[in-house]
């Protein structure tokens, strides 16, 4: 009478209290351990990206202006249309070369973004069966420093291929065509049509 | 109606107040842990409820604009400094070099840039809240998914609270029938006709609710209905 009576309820009901405590302190805890990644992170983010790629980007047009330069005065251009056309594309390419570098830092800080936000989504899911928030504190702790040590980023493409494909390797191969010289010929060299010293008539064939 | 019998209604009744009691007991203290896992479930809805209408206020035509606008400006921003820094040598000057259609063309170009990054900004704001309010409600289902699953387990306890009181009406019950039958005998050592003794005896008796009187028969009338 009265014995054997269960108290399997109360038990179960304890139970699901102190889970929903431990999820609630886990959750907690996650949210304080990426509490860090605030859009002024981001944004450092993407400006050390930018930092680290401009110099790069700078040699590389440095090296395609000094290849142009020299390729303009091998053929006595340096004051031709061509070559302010030339140094117009170089600019534009440096210019695009620039909007790509900023298109990669927005890139580089929404990939950020979008895998801290996964990871913590991930430790969340964790946390709903959670027994342990301390534990589950300390991984997310664990995991955010992973995402906040400083990256490393990619080195820079080639940002010029286009331009000297497009110039610099056509001046370069019609320099030494024999058609192309033996049409320049016809008209005394790069410096002997046009006048204006040396502002030079290109046959538009050649580009 | 010999001494006997009247100690045996007497603990039938005993017995049938003690099982109503019980019951009574039990069907409160279930009602009770039906009734706050509903409030529970309420509160759960509620702060789900909170949750999505958040989630939802951002997807509107105003929020994706907004978020499209942001995009914009933080690439247009970073373009504008990435051109700001100053090259490594100056750019050879010529006399009729066009600088400001040059300049013309990347400015369209920068606009265009920054304009077509700023839905990228869209989606993915887009997916970080989605992804937030999926994890949120995700908290919130298990939790609630929890304490449904302790329901049961509380409904059937409380149906088991009230052993004691029901064995003991069960006990009276029996003890008051066997009194009535001792009683009964004597009635048929007085002259009292048996035969009606025991058919009113076994009309009466309900398995359910122990003793009942003829006119408290229905379950209904006496629980005053379901």
């Amino acid at each position: 009478m009265g014995c054997g009576s269960s108290n399997a309820g109360d038990q179960l009901a304890g139970q699901q209290a102190q889970q929903q405590q431990w999820t609630d302190q886990s959750v907690q805890n996650i949210n304080n351990a990426f509490a860090g990644f605030t859009p002024q992170f981001y944004q450092g983010v993407g400006q050390a990206y930018q930092n680290y790629q401009m110099p790069l980007l700078q040699q590389q047009y440095q090296s395609n202006k000094d290849q142009t330069g020299f390729k303009l005065a091998d053929q006595g251009l340096q004051n031709s249309s061509q070559a302010q056309n030339m140094y117009n594309q170089l600019n534009q390419a440096n210019s695009q070369g620039q909007q790509q570098i900023a298109q990669g830092a927005l890139g580089q800080q929404q990939t950020l973004q979008q895998q801290v936000s996964n990871e913590q989504a991930n430790l969340i899911g964790q946390a709903q069966t959670a027994t342990n928030p301390s534990a589950i504190g300390q991984q997310a702790i664990s995991n955010a420093a992973s995402f906040a040590a400083p990256s490393s980023f990619q080195p820079l493409g080639q940002m010029f291929n286009n331009y000297a494909t497009q110039y610099l390797g056509n001046q370069q191969n019609n320099a030494y065509n024999p058609a192309t010289l033996a049409l320049l010929s016809q008209y005394g060299g790069y410096g002997g049509y046009g006048g204006g010293g040396g502002g030079g008539y290109i046959p538009k064939a050649m580009y | 109606m010999g001494c006997g019998t009247i100690a045996g209604l007497a603990l039938t009744a005993a017995g049938t107040g003690a099982n109503m009691y019980a019951n009574n007991q039990v069907r409160g203290k279930m009602n009770d842990l039906t009734n706050q896992e509903l409030a529970r479930n309420q509160g759960f809805e509620q702060k789900a409820q909170g949750v999505f209408n958040n989630s939802l206020q951002q997807s509107t035509p105003q929020a994706a604009n907004q978020q499209i606008g942001q995009g914009q400006q933080q690439l247009a921003g970073l373009i504008q400094n990435a051109q700001q820094v100053p090259l490594s040598s100056s750019t050879p000057s010529f006399g009729n070099v066009n600088t400001m259609a040059e300049g013309a063309k990347t400015a369209m170009s920068n606009k265009a840039a920054s304009d077509l990054g700023g839905y990228s900004n869209y989606t993915l704001q887009q997916r970080l809240k989605d992804q937030q309010a999926g994890s949120q409600l995700g908290v919130i289902g298990s939790e609630a998914q929890g304490w449904a699953n302790v329901l049961p387990a509380q409904l059937q306890q409380a149906q088991g609270s009230q052993q004691g009181l029901q064995s003991l009406g069960a006990l009276l019950n029996a003890a008051g029938m066997l009194t009535g039958l001792s009683g009964w005998g004597s009635a048929a050592t007085s002259g009292i006709d048996p035969g009606v003794n025991s058919a009113v005896n076994a009309a009466n008796f309900n398995n359910n609710v122990g003793w009942m009187y003829p006119a408290l028969q229905s379950p209904g009338a006496l629980y005053g209905g379901y």
